[in-house]
């Protein structure tokens, strides 16, 4: 009895084997025959599509748009992925073509609806489609995605936005970062940087938040798209802030906007009352400003015990112009930590502008025993120039 | 006419780049990998190589670097081809490496085609110059 069904068992198990594989052989090959037939289909509408792109005659490509327009739904959907992947590989003109094309065949209207769909997956796709195909009107669907209950989602949708162009997706970027179900913090700083210069009214208004990280953002983000019209609101940043990270941030930004009137509040910045992190920033930040301005005070900086605020100092007046690199090498005839600081900022320059041979002049050197304590355990600034740069 | 040599793996891209250059005048001719670009510019005369930098079996880099060291050597019968690097790599040190490496110029991925076509004529008219 029990050898019996044992054996029924095994005939069982035999059976559904055997099953298993004919039903995986019978769905790869109707894969295949499916990937045949669409690539049979697409085929000589992708000759037509590359034709739309290159506009290889210079007339007007209406011929193909109608053409390709007049695709039968079953068909366009074998075509869409083709189409879509070239949008990816081409810009201008022929871009716009293809933008034209997906319009006409209602693709942003099937995505905007699919962005209010069930699946987080198949929202994602549609918001990451909006988003590549850069239409204004979408720019709500996006914005609402941006509070979708799954975080890939509002991923996506973030960096949609950022493709879209639309300056306005400034301030729910923003608010985005600080709201329950947030985005992270690197996606929303590349859609804005990505939105160009015309978000300054958001990020003026960014400075101003309530929240800390907003206004490290905004500030950030101000510096890199250089916005000139943050400027006010970064000056007043560093002196009312009591957040470490924004005054660095906005610290680093008045220095990447570089307009003379920040020299007093980055000079403030490197007194020797502040966090070194940020006498370090705001060194740094000196030599972004350039010109003659920041020269006497970035000289007192090089000789700070602090070992980052003094190389950044020597690095910045490197970069400043003639009048830096003048008082950099009358510095660097010195003895003691100011002149090893030279030394080693005209090296760096020297090196990697390629006058390594002006560098590596004789240079007076301080012995390691006398350098101050309070420097980084292995960093030499004795020896020649060359030496240095070898380092 | 000038021949241009199109070598991408990507087969949108060949098709895109001989279609619109070879409706502007050009013979073209198109491979797929870095070995047969480098095969086909030490094999025959081509004015213009458009190069794909991230490619199979060689880089456009390397094939850059090959043809560029052959010409510098001496030894080796090299054509003075002119090269232009079409690539998604758009950092400015890319940009740096490869007109070091002796490219004589420099498109970035997404393209406009009809750019392309112009900075080939510019490049072109150049060597002509």
């Amino acid at each position: 009895m029990i050898a019996a069904s044992f054996a029924v068992a095994g005939v069982a198990i035999a059976v559904l084997v055997v099953v298993l594989a004919a039903a995986t052989v019978v769905r790869r090959w109707y894969r295949g025959h499916q990937e045949r037939r669409l690539a049979r289909i697409v085929e000589p509408l992708r000759q037509v599509l590359i034709r739309l792109v290159t506009d290889p005659t210079g007339d007007d490509p209406s011929l193909e748009h109608q053409r390709l327009v007049a695709t039968p739904p079953r068909t366009w959907r074998a075509l869409e992925p083709t189409v879509l992947d070239l949008l990816r590989k081409v810009r201008g003109e022929s871009r716009q073509r293809l933008v034209d094309l997906v319009v006409a065949q209602g693709t942003v209207e099937r995505m905007r609806r699919r962005s209010r769909g069930v699946g987080a997956v198949r929202r994602a796709h549609a918001a990451e489609l909006l988003g590549l195909l850069g239409q204004v009107e979408s720019r709500d669907d996006l914005v609402r995605l941006l509070e979708d209950r799954d975080p890939e989602v509002r991923l996506v949708a973030a960096r949609a936005l950022g493709e879209l162009g639309d300056p306005t997706a400034a301030e729910p970027l923003l608010q985005a970062l600080v709201r329950e179900r947030s985005v992270p913090l690197r996606v929303v700083a590349r859609s804005l940087a990505r939105l160009g210069p015309a978000t300054a009214p958001a990020l003026v208004g960014g400075l101003a938040s309530r929240n800390a990280l907003e206004r490290a953002v905004c500030a950030e983000i101000s510096g890199l798209l250089g916005v000139t019209a943050a400027q006010a609101a970064l000056l007043d940043v560093m002196e009312t802030e009591h957040d470490d990270d924004v005054r660095i941030r906005a610290a680093r930004a008045l220095g990447r906007i570089g307009l003379p009137s920040a020299l007093g509040a980055l000079v403030r910045a490197t007194d020797s009352s502040q966090p070194v992190p940020l006498r370090a920033v705001a060194a740094r930040a000196l030599g972004d400003l350039g010109g003659p301005g920041p020269v006497d005070f970035l000289e007192v900086l090089l000789a700070d015990p602090n070992h980052k605020v003094s190389t950044n100092a020597g690095q910045s007046l490197s970069r400043v112009g003639a009048a830096g690199q003048d008082r950099l090498r009358r510095l660097a005839r010195q003895p003691g930590d100011a002149g090893d600081c030279a030394r080693e900022a005209l090296a760096i320059y020297a090196v990697t502008h390629g006058l390594a041979a002006e560098a590596s002049a004789p240079l007076a050197t301080t012995p390691p025993a006398q350098r101050s304590g309070s420097r980084v355990a292995g960093t030499s600034r004795g020896g020649t120039a060359a030496e240095v740069g070898a380092q | 006419m000038p021949t241009v040599l199109v070598a991408d793996d990507d087969p949108d891209i060949r098709e895109l780049v001989e279609l619109k250059l070879s409706s502007a005048g050009y013979d073209v001719l198109t491979v797929a990998d870095g070995r047969a670009a480098l095969d086909a510019l030490l094999t025959r005369p081509l004015d213009l190589a458009v190069l794909d930098v991230m490619m199979p079996v060689l880089s456009g880099t390397d094939v850059l670097r090959a043809l560029r060291e052959r010409a510098s050597d001496g030894a080796s019968v090299v054509w003075p081809t002119k090269v232009i690097l079409l690539t998604a790599k758009a950092q400015e040190a890319d940009v740096e490496a490869g007109f070091a490496l002796g490219a004589d110029d420099y498109v970035v991925k997404p393209f406009s085609p009809r750019e392309l076509l112009s900075r080939v004529q510019a490049v072109l008219g150049r060597g002509a110059v």
